[in-house]
């Protein structure tokens, strides 16, 4: 049973549950009613409580709509014709239907709009084709927000399907791997020489990540419960050198990611800040959350130097780091706060740093009532923001490489197409390249990937049971080539690109693993097919022709499934794949390696494998697996309980020493003598 | 949709049919996520009862009127997670003072998956309440919850198979 058919059942045993009748509308309406009169007659005490209330509406409505993705009422077309970039809705806008292509790419505008308002200083922005144009000031922003319809009185989440890309509570699975051609895959770093250790598992190579677990070989450096927990790794043993205060000295301030490179630690931290406000005489407590990136020497890392600090309104939602250039997004609600009467932008356009988002960094679409802001900081000058831009958009999706950002987001408005938009990130400046509309939904995060210069996606369309398609398109987003009609009726579950190599697995009963050549991009082809039980969540490029797939073994008559799978497939031979060994942890019933990549050790280079499996008995029991790939086979090192209670879970080499480490503690083991157990920390 | 946006409009000028007409979409959702993350009929129709009241009485302060269910379920919520807070202080054996029905093998399905539901944390039945009945999106859950959003994923998906497990252990007809 999965986890939609889970949440169907729980609805289904909820439906004959009798409302109790003093809840029924009827007698609802006449208490309130009665509470009318009480109200007309105190009015002191309603005015009072009124206040609270602002409170609570601002709270809430922030929430709702600060949604990375808004449940939509499906709308199926059942047409033929396949529909284009569909940003046309009731009103006229002009039809965009190019004749039954399924790839749409709109060109970027030449000319940003003419006048120059006030700007910040660099060049005028670019429209992303049609899909998100530059405003000109912020009464087009408020527009743009109001126009927003809210979905939430429709038939609601059920209509969902759950794997959507990050549409749902469901598992997102996050699988594919960049460029980790076997000289990258090194996970070992500069550094001190002598010492390797292991990185955070990135998506894209050269686009570093943060994390909640770190080391530069000296120190580990951990977040748990909003703090950063540093200790000394060094010589023998382990020593807490600091718990890190978060500067700002607010309530609420909570560190979310870190980043340790180069000498400095870069905190993501999450603040919320409540303030009293007057307006017409009356007083209001406001909250707003806002994310700063704080920039730290680790010259001594018992005592950290603040050497600057960034912040932007909104709730944490990713970031990246390329080069000296850290790039940060924020989610920010704009519908609750935005007023018609004050399009002087005061109190609903978001900051960055602080100042509002100028007008001309603002990017528009038909309609939207969340911002996704991106600023970028170079880290020698971590104090302002090179450049920053908001997106109106309520769900998009982020893929960075190392010279853009694509956000894309599923569009239900006709068919099911996948909405995209590629802004470069050349120096720190964040300009619109154009956008395109390709069919079908991303179920994996990462069926996505940019290699030299084209834009490859692989997607589903359930919907019309035309199958699975992958789309190559050129720099500036124009389908240069595609895939169509792949294992219709089946859903591609992981995703991983290895130069112009693309490998897929789609499920039903069995598990295909697709070896697709997208060396011309004019003309992309299936090479081969590998078909096996159960199916792989998780893919990994390992050393010489060989993938990892981390996934579940199910059996092929029922589906049921039978454990969490290990394989390893030798693909030097892209026509023909092959099953090398599988291992079956037959009471595991679940991994975070499926939906959580950054909790996978997967370094070739120093032949360890770790992840963690979880099983719900009686009590539920998550396990760290270390294995090696030796002699043709997966052997294990290490095997250990992480308890229940953590928050997450990772491995971590630093020369001979392996830690796992959870938002409990911290766990060492002696990788010379037979990962025996060598030191334990536990976090108070 | 368009009825809807009217009766709020009519509900924040004060009208208490409209509210009431309003009200009606999403009672039954109300009670039931109330039931299911409390797990006791008296508290759930208290904190019902009382989030109504304190929705009629702000409900001109609901700005976007699209969002009047997004809005009462927060407020409920809210009254949710408190209660929940005051058991734990109080030391309230949940097993016991829930009215969900404990393990009984004939019990009807709907029954039995209801005691299986019960016997997920606070946290789990708030999260999958609030996404069964409330219609949250994961993100959204983590925002109310202030929990990271692939933390209420992993925490959700961990809860559903749990549950899942123990039905198939039981072989009970789906």
């Amino acid at each position: 049973m999965n986890d939609r058919q889970m949440l169907d059942l729980i609805k289904q045993s909820a439906e004959e549950v009798t409302v109790p009748e003093s809840l029924m509308p009827g007698q609802i309406e006449k208490r309130i009613a009665k509470e009318k009169k009480r109200k007309q007659k105190i009015r002191k005490y309603y005015t009072a409580y009124a206040v609270t209330a602002a409170v609570l509406l601002i709270a809430c409505v922030s929430l709702v709509f600060g949604s990375g993705f808004g449940i939509n009422g499906l709308i199926y077309s059942d047409k033929g014709a396949e529909k284009t970039a569909s940003l046309e809705k009731e009103e006229a806008v002009p039809e965009m239907e190019e004749e039954a292509a399924s790839v749409v790419a709109e060109a970027p505008a030449e000319e940003a709009s003419g006048e120059e308002v006030e700007n910040s200083g660099t060049t005028a922005k670019k429209d992303a084709g049609e899909l998100y144009r530059v405003a000109s000031d912020y009464r087009q922003v408020y527009e743009v927000v109001n126009r927003q319809e809210y979905r939430y009185l429709t038939d609601g989440v059920f209509n969902e399907p759950m794997e959507d890309a990050g549409a749902s509570v469901a598992v997102q699975k996050e699988s594919a791997y960049e460029e980790l051609s076997e000289e990258k895959e090194t996970a070992a770093n500069e550094v001190p020489a002598a010492i390797k250790y292991s990185t955070t598992n990135l998506q894209v190579q050269g686009v570093d990540e943060s994390d909640i677990v770190k080391t530069d070989g000296s120190y580990l450096y951990v977040v748990t419960k909003g703090q950063i927990r540093i200790l000394d790794i060094r010589g023998t043993g382990m020593k807490e050198t600091a718990v890190m205060e978060i500067p700002s000295g607010r309530d609420n301030a909570s560190v979310q990611e870190i980043y340790v490179d180069n000498g400095k630690l870069l905190a993501i931290v999450q603040e919320r800040e409540t303030e009293l406000k007057e307006r017409e005489g009356k007083f209001y407590t406001v909250s707003g959350i806002s994310t700063v990136l704080y920039t730290y020497s680790l010259e001594n890392p018992a005592s950290l130097e603040l050497l600057g600090s960034f912040r932007q309104d909104g709730t944490y939602f990713s970031s990246r780091k390329i080069g000296d250039k850290v790039y940060l997004f924020t989610r920010e609600s704009l519908a609750e706060n935005c007023d018609e009467n004050d399009v002087s932008g005061d109190g609903w356009i978001p900051l960055a740093g602080e100042e509002k988002i100028p007008a001309d960094c603002i990017y528009i679409p038909e309609k939207g009532g969340n911002g996704l802001v991106i600023s970028s900081v170079d880290v020698d000058n971590p104090g302002e923001a090179l450049d920053q831009v908001m997106i109106v958009n309520d769900q998009a999706e982020i893929y960075v490489s190392t010279k853009a950002v694509y956000l894309y987001h599923t569009d239900r408005d006709t068919e099911v197409h996948t909405q995209i938009a590629k802004f470069s990130l050349e120096k720190g400046i964040i300009d619109a390249v154009g956008a395109a509309s390709v069919r079908g939904r991303v179920t994996d995060t990462f069926a996505v990937s940019e290699y030299q210069d084209h834009f490859r996606i692989l997607t589903c369309d359930e919907i019309s049971d035309r199958g699975n398609s992958l789309f190559i398109l050129d720099r500036e987003l124009n389908c240069t080539g595609k895939l169509e009609g792949i294992a219709p009726g089946e859903t591609v579950y992981a995703a991983r690109y290895l130069g112009s190599m693309a490998y897929f697995v789609t499920y039903r009963n069995v598990d295909p693993l697709f070896a697709a050549d997208l060396s011309d991009p004019a003309d992309p082809k299936i090479l081969g097919e590998l078909k096996i039980t159960g199916y792989s969540e998780y893919l990994h490029m390992w050393k010489e022709g060989k993938m990892l797939g981390i996934g579940y073994e199910t059996d092929p008559d029922t589906g049921n499934r039978l454990g969490v799978k290990l394989s390893m497939f030798d693909v030097s031979v892209p026509s023909e794949p092959k099953d090398l060994d599988t291992v079956c942890i037959s009471n595991a019933d679940y991994s975070p390696a499926f939906d959580q990549y950054k909790s996978v050790l997967a370094d070739p280079s120093a032949n360890l494998l770790g992840f963690v499996v979880t099983s719900y008995g009686r009590r539920m029991q998550n396990t760290y697996l270390l294995f090696e790939w030796k002699d043709g086979e997966f052997c294990n090192l290490l095997t250990c309980d992480m308890g229940d209670g953590g928050e997450f879970y990772r491995g971590v080499y630093v020369g001979n020493v392996f830690y796992t480490v959870t938002s409990e503690g911290v766990t060492a083991y002696d990788r010379q003598d037979g990962y025996r157990k060598i030191g334990e920390m536990i976090f108070f | 949709m368009e009825q809807d946006l009217k009766l709020i409009e009519a509900a924040r000028a004060g009208n208490e049919g409209a509210f009431a007409g309003l009200y009606k979409t999403v009672y039954k959702d109300l009670y039931r996520f109330a039931l299911y993350t409390l797990k006791n009929e008296a508290d759930a129709e208290d904190a019902v009862s009382e989030t109504v009241l304190d929705a009629y009485a702000s409900i001109h302060k609901l700005r976007k009127a699209e969002a009047f269910r997004a809005w009462i379920f927060q407020i409920l919520s809210n009254k949710c997670k408190n209660r929940m807070r005051e058991y734990a202080r109080k030391h309230v054996d949940l097993e016991e003072a829930g009215e969900l029905p404990g393990e009984e093998p004939e019990l009807a399905d709907s029954l039995y998956l209801r005691s299986v539901f019960a016997k997920l944390t606070d946290e789990e039945r708030l999260i999958i309440g609030m996404h069964v009945f409330g219609g949250y999106t994961g993100r959204e859950i983590a925002g109310i919850l202030h929990m990271n959003a692939n933390t209420v994923r992993t925490k959700e998906s961990r809860a559903l198979k749990k549950m899942a497990k123990q039905l198939e252990d039981r072989e009970v007809r789906i």
